[in-house]
């Protein structure tokens, strides 16, 4: 499904990725995780486009990845960027319609029925500011309007950040469901042992590189990642 | 509120005015009032819905204005002509300008939009032999009210500046409240909430600031040009910096992020001096910290405080 090639990406004259390899295939969870600063972030805003990328090359569904940031989400590549991002001053409701700007707006209203059904809290507040609310429930909102443009591939970016081990558990827990229903993820996590425990497939990052790589299951107990993420 | 009630109400308070009003000075008053507000509907566009700043479009005011004077003057167009030609003139301009100043964000992005504007309001001043430099120019009539007399209507000007302005206005809030609730509108409003998060739905977001910066140019174009038009004269002030300044100051008034806030904050701040003129030496002070006392404790602006309040006392 995503191929990256060698990839390189610059910050002004230094580069902070120094060619990464990695492999997404259909319908599988695959995690990238790492401490601060390994560029995780980076790698992910390289495959939706938003950072500029200086070597290497992204292969999506069978062909180079060249379109601009905006046109990658009707491509089906959908990026939750870090941070949440959501559109505070919208209400929750036209945050998940601007999910669907890319593609047609047939079938939207099914979809956000959907989405609702997802997240029971969203409908409930569908009308209200999404700045109010809360950071797990802005985090299930990121998630839903990603998931509103219908993407073949979802990049995740630090859905755990700032939240509760309950709401984290939460938001997995919806990962795993829609893996399960042949979505195709790419998540980059910080809570490692989270996310390993989730992921089919692990990349382990360190100052810009992809250090080991394998199956997720074998990582947890690599002791290796063991004693520099786990921190058991 | 819904778009249909809104332009009622507006459409409704600019019909009713005039039974309150003492004497015609009025009319000129309430005139100048639609056409400011005009322009704030187009910053308002810009700076509320796409979160774009600009301290230079009194130059799109200028342009229009002198659209209306030089068109009849030199290429012997029809003022009204002249006012659609300066419309696409301050479009295309915009379109031009545009695309490389609207990569720049927040002070950089103000400081060059005020270069463009001073730009402007320079080229309006030197060009004596086309504009009559600094002491302006005389513009032609419209010739609508010559037309509406030989019907047998006869109406006096101020009247009928008031009519026309009022019902561009509401032609122009009809649109920009159309452009709101829009996809077009909803985009706009994503990229000033988050430029990343509005490119990865997959919004252009280049585009869209351009689409709000050319629309907020036309609005201010033909605001100036209906100020010429009805004042029959015009001088490079229109284009001028403390013009531009003046519009900002309207919109943030009245509540960038709302088109009746607009109207509501260019009526306030048309309408006040002309109160405070009583005051004499003390009308700016009094200008000035109403300004600051509103922007401290209704940072959204005007019409959206109140509002706010009305509904909270309503239930």
């Amino acid at each position: 499904m995503l191929t990256v090639e060698g990839l390189k990406s610059c910050y002004g004259r230094i580069e902070v990725l120094h060619g990464v390899d990695l492999e997404v295939a259909e319908g599988e969870i695959v995690t990238v995780v790492g401490a601060n600063g390994a560029g995780k972030t980076t790698l992910l805003r390289c495959l939706s486009g938003i950072q500029p990328v200086s070597g290497g090359r992204v292969i999506f569904r069978g062909a180079p990845l060249t379109a601009a940031a905006h046109g990658r989400a009707a491509l089906g590549l959908t990026q939750s960027p870090e941070g949440r991002q959501i559109f505070t001053n919208l209400s929750v409701e036209e945050n998940l319609r601007l999910g669907a700007y890319s593609r047609s707006s047939r079938g939207v209203r099914s979809d956000m029925a959907e989405s609702y059904a997802m997240f029971p809290i969203l409908e409930e507040k569908r009308h209200l500011p999404a700045g109010g609310l809360s950071g797990g429930q802005q985090q299930m909102l990121a998630i839903a309007r990603a998931l509103m443009a219908r993407p073949s591939c979802l990049l995740l970016d630090e859905p755990s950040m700032g939240l509760a081990p309950l709401l984290t558990k939460q938001i997995f827990d919806t990962l795993k469901t829609l893996r399960d229903r042949g979505m195709t993820i790419l998540l980059v996590e910080q809570n490692a042992r989270a996310a390993l425990g989730l992921a089919d497939r692990a990349y382990v990052m360190e100052t810009g590189q992809v250090i080991i790589s394998g199956m997720a299951r074998n990582l947890l107990t690599d002791p290796r990642i063991r004693d520099a993420y786990l921190g058991t | 509120m819904s778009k249909w009630l809104q332009l009622a109400i507006l459409a409704a308070l600019i019909a009713a005015l005039p039974l309150l009003f003492p004497s015609g000075y009025y009319y000129r008053i309430g005139a100048l009032v639609f056409v400011n507000a005009l322009a704030v509907i187009g910053l308002a566009i810009l700076i509320g819905q796409a979160g774009q700043i600009s301290l230079g479009h009194a130059g799109f005011a200028g342009i229009g204005a002198y659209s209306c004077a030089l068109g009849p003057e030199w290429l012997g167009l029809h003022p009204a002509l002249s006012l659609l030609a300066g419309a696409a003139l301050s479009g295309v301009t915009a379109l031009l300008i545009g695309r490389p100043i609207l990569r720049l964000r927040g002070y950089y992005l103000a400081v060059a939009t005020l270069g463009f504007g001073i730009l402007v309001a320079m080229v309006i001043q030197n060009e004596r032999a086309l504009t009559g430099g600094p002491d302006g120019m005389a513009v032609a009539e419209l010739g609508l009210r010559d037309l509406l007399r030989d019907l047998g209507w006869r109406i006096g000007g101020g009247e009928f500046w008031y009519a026309v302005s009022g019902i561009v206005l509401i032609l122009g809030a009809w649109i920009a409240l159309n452009i709101f609730d829009s996809p077009t509108g909803r985009a706009m409003r994503a990229l000033h909430g988050s430029e990343v998060a509005a490119r990865t739905v997959g919004i252009d977001v280049a585009s869209y600031k351009l689409k709000a910066f050319v629309i907020s140019a036309v609005y201010a174009s033909v605001s100036g040009s209906l100020l010429a038009l009805q004042n029959r004269y015009i001088t490079p002030d229109v284009a001028g910096f403390l013009h531009s300044i003046e519009l900002v100051t309207m919109t943030v008034l009245g509540g960038a992020g709302s088109i009746m806030g607009a109207v509501f904050g260019a009526a306030i701040l048309t309408i006040l001096p002309q109160v405070l003129t009583a005051l004499a030496d003390y009308e700016q002070l009094v200008l000035g910290a109403i300004m600051i006392v509103v922007m401290i404790f209704m940072p959204q602006g005007l019409l959206p405080y109140i509002s706010r309040r009305l509904r909270r006392t309503g239930k």
